[in-house]
């Protein structure tokens, strides 16, 4: 990300953006791109209108009516419009988190990154930035960096699987899911009977269900004869590429 | 892909650097630390502005030292702290993802930080002006707060682009707040130093504040470079850099080379000036030094006059005094041909002019540049060597031949009746 973003050197390889090469052509690159970072601060003793004011500046955006209309318009997308006078420094984790994102999309990007941009918020703002992410998809590339698998349910068209720094699958959400379709099986089983079947295949998941466990499991063939194939989901196809890369070196 | 021809974000209509400096100021204005460090500076400015005298000289000439030597120190770690503060916000990685030259935004945060530091400077000396006009005294001789506040501004402004580029070259606080250890090295071996190495005496000022300008560029050229791609620093930073660095090797050299130092560099003609030595009904030590407007001045320029010479130190607080006495004495005696001249002895060669204007004074004020750094003046200036002065402010009557009639040693050089009686004395004996 940070390489993408030109923060960082890349120590091998070649990255272009918009045909720009991120190595050289910094300032090109930098015209392209939006970006939220994971870990980020901004000016507590702005307001949130001068933030985004400052951040137009900084993208060359000088007419001041273009850049008012923008900041509006990214104001209400992220639903801050009626704290606009509030310095940064009295808003919450997830409205300077919508800050953030307000910023890396006003010069309407052609390629928008935000990294993990939902960690550490409580659900109800996770889901108002996932939203958010989903809405501004349909105006550009979004390259979203993230450990949470309903962020990417809910944005994402490509999905790409990194491990170790290699791909371990590179497609759409279905494709994803197709590359584990019918390997998912829910087990029932005692507490007495867990001990002896753990370890013996890739687990995704443990529920409880009154005296009984339900274990969620992914192989090839079928686990046990009372095992029942079950719909699988994204985080059962992460685990499995994470699983697929453990044994080999970065 | 081919890059696409044309890019709305890359077009350049104006630079935006006054809004982005100005947001850097506001943003710096509105922290609760800069407030409370401004307040403090104020109330700096009040406890050393009160200064008497008639005029607000001392008032003045306080404010700029305190502003210079103590604000270095404040100021060296401020910046510092201002240079890094990106680094330490996280703020960085959103600021330098945006299509901004890089020395674009280094210069623009460092001339928010500078603002604030004019500011500060401003409230020191709001604070001066207020506490004198709180004595009552009033403030004649106003315009001598300009000088002293550029003084402090230009002192300062090489402190601030020294300590910034320090400081964010090497990403570290404790790099940049190295000026104010050498502020604090400075002024606690002033005895042992040579005069070129303090910053804020106005004969330095150009050749620091061009070497606080070259600092500035190569901060700029230098700075976060593996950030900047292939993108060109301007052919203008990577010219003036030099050429700032030369220029202010030239004018430090200039400084010692026309100056008179002991542990620089020392003057054949103020070698001669010490070597003279003052005797009753012998002609006066002679001089010829630069007067308030830059004019040499010596006994020979004053032919058949009475000359009340005075040597006086702007550390003494007596001395203004003594300036108020020799205008009185200029106003009630000038016509009848007697001739104050009073010499200034400091290392600082805008002393002179900043107590002329301050006081608002009539007759020449000389600026001795032979004097070096001491704690006390007396013990280290040719002129007060030649004229033996061990205390001052002192005071010599001559004849109309300049032969030396009278020596008064404080309290009687400024107090009471002794002047005016030993001039009336001189006048009963040599009317003219």
């Amino acid at each position: 990300m940070s390489i993408i973003a030109t923060l960082q050197e890349p120590t091998t390889g070649t990255v272009r953006v918009g045909g720009y090469d991120v190595r050289r052509q910094k300032q090109e690159v930098r015209a392209l791109l939006g970006y939220l970072p994971q870990d980020f601060g901004l000016y507590p003793s702005l307001t949130v209108y001068e933030t985004l004011d400052y951040m137009g500046i900084l993208y060359n955006i000088q007419d001041p009516k273009e850049r008012k209309d923008r900041i509006e318009a990214a104001m209400e997308k992220v639903n801050l419009s009626n704290l606009r006078n509030r310095p940064i420094g009295h808003l919450s984790g997830g409205m300077r988190q919508r800050v953030g994102l307000a910023q890396a999309f006003l010069n309407k990007p052609k390629l928008l990154i935000v990294d993990e941009p939902t960690g550490g918020l409580d659900p109800e703002e996770r889901i108002r930035v996932r939203s958010l992410l989903a809405e501004l998809g349909g105006e550009g590339v979004i390259l979203l960096s993230t450990h949470l698998i309903e962020d990417v349910e809910a944005v994402a068209d490509t999905v790409t699987v990194l491990h170790k720094g290699r791909v371990r699958f590179l497609g759409t959400i279905s494709g994803m899911l197709d590359s584990i379709r019918n390997k998912v099986w829910q087990v029932n089983l005692t507490p007495a009977e867990l001990p002896a079947f753990r370890g013996k295949h890739l687990e995704t998941g443990l529920l409880r269900d009154g005296n009984n466990i339900r274990l969620r499991i992914v192989a090839e063939e079928k686990p046990t004869p009372t095992a029942q194939q079950i719909e699988p989901t994204l985080e059962d196809a992460y685990i499995q590429f994470m699983r697929e890369g453990t044994d080999e070196p970065a | 892909m081919n890059p696409p021809n044309a890019l709305p974000q890359t077009v350049r209509i104006k630079s935006p650097l006054p809004f982005m400096a100005w947001t850097e100021l506001k943003m710096g204005l509105r922290s609760g630390q800069f407030r409370f460090l401004a307040l403090l500076i104020f109330l700096l400015g009040w406890s050393v502005g009160g200064g008497g005298g008639r005029g607000v000289a001392t008032s003045a000439y306080n404010a700029g030292d305190t502003a210079c030597r103590f604000l270095g120190v404040a100021v060296a770690i401020w910046i510092s702290l201002g240079a890094v503060r990106d680094t330490a916000m996280r703020t960085e990685v959103i600021i330098f993802t945006k299509p901004q030259p890089l020395e674009r935004l280094a210069l623009a945060r460092f001339l928010g930080f500078f603002g604030q530091i004019v500011c500060f400077v401003f409230a020191l000396f709001l604070g001066a002006i207020l506490s004198r006009l709180s004595t009552g005294l009033g403030l004649l001789g106003f315009s001598a707060y300009l000088p002293q506040f550029l003084r402090a501004i230009f002192t300062l402004f090489f402190v601030a682009s020294a300590s910034y580029c320090l400081a964010s070259l090497a990403d570290s606080v404790i790099a940049g707040s190295l000026i104010a250890l050498y502020w604090v090295v400075a002024m606690s071996g002033k005895d042992f130093l040579a005069k070129f190495y303090f910053v804020w005496y106005s004969q330095n000022l150009l050749g620091y504040t061009l070497l606080g300008a070259a600092l500035l560029c190569f901060n700029l050229w230098f700075y976060r470079k593996k950030w900047r791609g292939e993108s060109k620093v301007p052919i203008a930073i990577r010219l003036l850099a030099p050429a700032l660095l030369i220029g202010a090797a030239w004018s430090m050299w200039a400084v010692v080379r026309d100056g008179h130092d002991p542990m620089a560099r020392q003057s054949k003609a103020l070698d001669r000036m010490e070597s003279q030595s003052i005797q009753e009904n012998a002609l006066a030590p002679g001089f010829l030094l630069p007067d308030q407007n830059g004019k040499p001045t010596g006994l020979s320029h004053f032919p058949g006059k009475i000359l009340i010479i005075a040597l006086w130190s702007p550390q003494d607080p007596d001395s203004t005094f003594l300036l108020s006495k020799l205008e009185e004495v200029s106003k009630k005696y000038g016509a009848q041909g007697v001739q104050p001249i009073a010499i200034c002895l400091s290392e600082d060669a805008g002393v002179a002019k900043t107590f002329a204007q301050g006081e608002a004074v009539s007759y020449p004020i000389v600026y001795d540049w032979g004097t070096h750094n001491a704690s006390r003046q007396t013990d280290v200036s040719p002129l007060a060597s030649a004229y033996r002065s061990s205390h001052l402010p002192y005071v010599v009557v001559t004849d109309r031949r300049h032969r030396v009639a009278k020596l008064l040693e404080p309290p009687s050089s400024y107090e009471g009746s002794t002047l005016d009686e030993q001039i009336d004395k001189r006048l009963a004996e040599e009317p003219e």
